[in-house]
């Protein structure tokens, strides 16, 4: 499970694109989204979901902006610019032939 | 909404820097782990359950918060290598000034002890004026080092202090502009009274330059409106 876990970590950012394609989200809904494809084995820390918000904007693959729900806190949601959708699709590639090369690698 | 939570994260954010990131990101991660911990009651799990669940998908935000703090010193190494430069700026024309003085002085004292012919004291008049522009011109230069405050962390307070800063730059600006125009108005006065000997007409010299000033105040205080 540990070696499951360092991969995905290191896909942090490109798991958090792939939703932001679909639509705009927020860091709660994502790390709800994992949880679910995976069985509930898997669950980012919000520490790391935020410092990986932070790269990504950094990166200006991402933007962010401010929901306004009547009681509470507010929201704080993501949007993905071209320049994210680019590096997605960069980082897809990479992992596919990633992914291709160590299945030749463990037959 | 559960205060517990609010309560823990604000506990957590005591050590953090007073910065608009840091509360940005303490007011995101309460709405998000509201939102967790009202999922978990509706799944049926206890309130003291789901908190300790909700604390615990936290982690370890500490880590976090240097990210939110490393730019404000890089900022201060910056301004106290800025207040250095000006510092010897400053000194060195304090001290053409002075030397622009003392030739004034020895130039007097020459002509008091002897005659040479020559309008010694003129001479030295006119020589403190030429070695004066040096120290003038380097501190108008030292002012415009300045250049606009650039805010490296997102505060409150950090845009109290860029106002602070630019109306304080905008004075120093004045006050240079200032003391060139007067002394170039003692400058004109003594050239004129001593070209002329008309002393009874000359000191009106200095109303002209009390109305110049007017209009210098006026002009900075238009630019300011305007930005």
């Amino acid at each position: 499970m540990s070696i499951t876990s360092d991969i995905i970590r290191g896909h942090t950012e490109t798991i958090i694109l792939a939703h932001l394609i679909k639509q705009d989200s927020y860091g709660y809904q994502i790390n709800k989204d994992i949880m679910e494809t995976t069985n509930h084995t898997y669950e980012l820390k919000e520490a790391t979901l935020y410092s990986a918000f932070r790269r990504l904007e950094q990166a200006e693959y991402i933007v962010s902006y401010w929901g306004n729900e009547g009681t509470g806190a507010r929201r704080r949601y993501y949007s993905i610019t071209d320049k994210g959708r680019k590096a997605y699709e960069e980082q897809k590639r990479d992992w596919e032939s990633a992914k291709a090369m160590i299945d030749k690698l463990l037959q | 909404m559960n205060e517990n939570l609010k309560n823990y994260l604000d506990e957590v954010f005591k050590k953090a820097p007073k910065t608009r990131k840091a509360l940005e990101l303490k007011e995101e991660l309460l709405s998000n782990s509201q939102d967790r911990y009202e999922d978990l009651i509706h799944g049926g799990t206890s309130a003291e359950d789901a908190y300790d669940m909700v604390v615990s998908s936290i982690g370890n935000v500490e880590e976090l918060f240097d990210s939110l703090q490393e730019e404000v010193g890089m900022d201060m190494e910056n301004r106290i290598e800025l207040r250095k430069k000006m510092a010897v700026i400053k000194t060195v024309a304090t001290g053409l000034y002075i030397l622009s003085f003392v030739v004034l002085l020895l130039f007097t004292i020459v002509d008091s002890m002897m005659s040479i012919g020559a309008d010694l004291p003129l001479i030295g008049f006119m020589l403190m004026i030429i070695i004066d522009i040096v120290p003038t011109c380097m501190l108008v230069y030292s002012n415009s080092l300045y250049g606009p405050y650039q805010k490296r962390e997102d505060t409150i307070v950090e845009e109290f202090k860029e106002w602070q800063f630019n109306s304080k730059r905008n004075k120093s600006i004045r006050n240079a502009a200032s003391a060139v125009l007067w002394s170039l108005t003692l400058v004109l006065y003594f050239i004129i009274s001593f070209v002329t000997f008309a002393w009874y007409a000359t000191w009106i010299i200095f109303l002209a330059a009390l109305c110049a000033q007017a209009v210098i105040i006026l002009m900075f205080r238009l630019r300011e409106a305007r930005d």
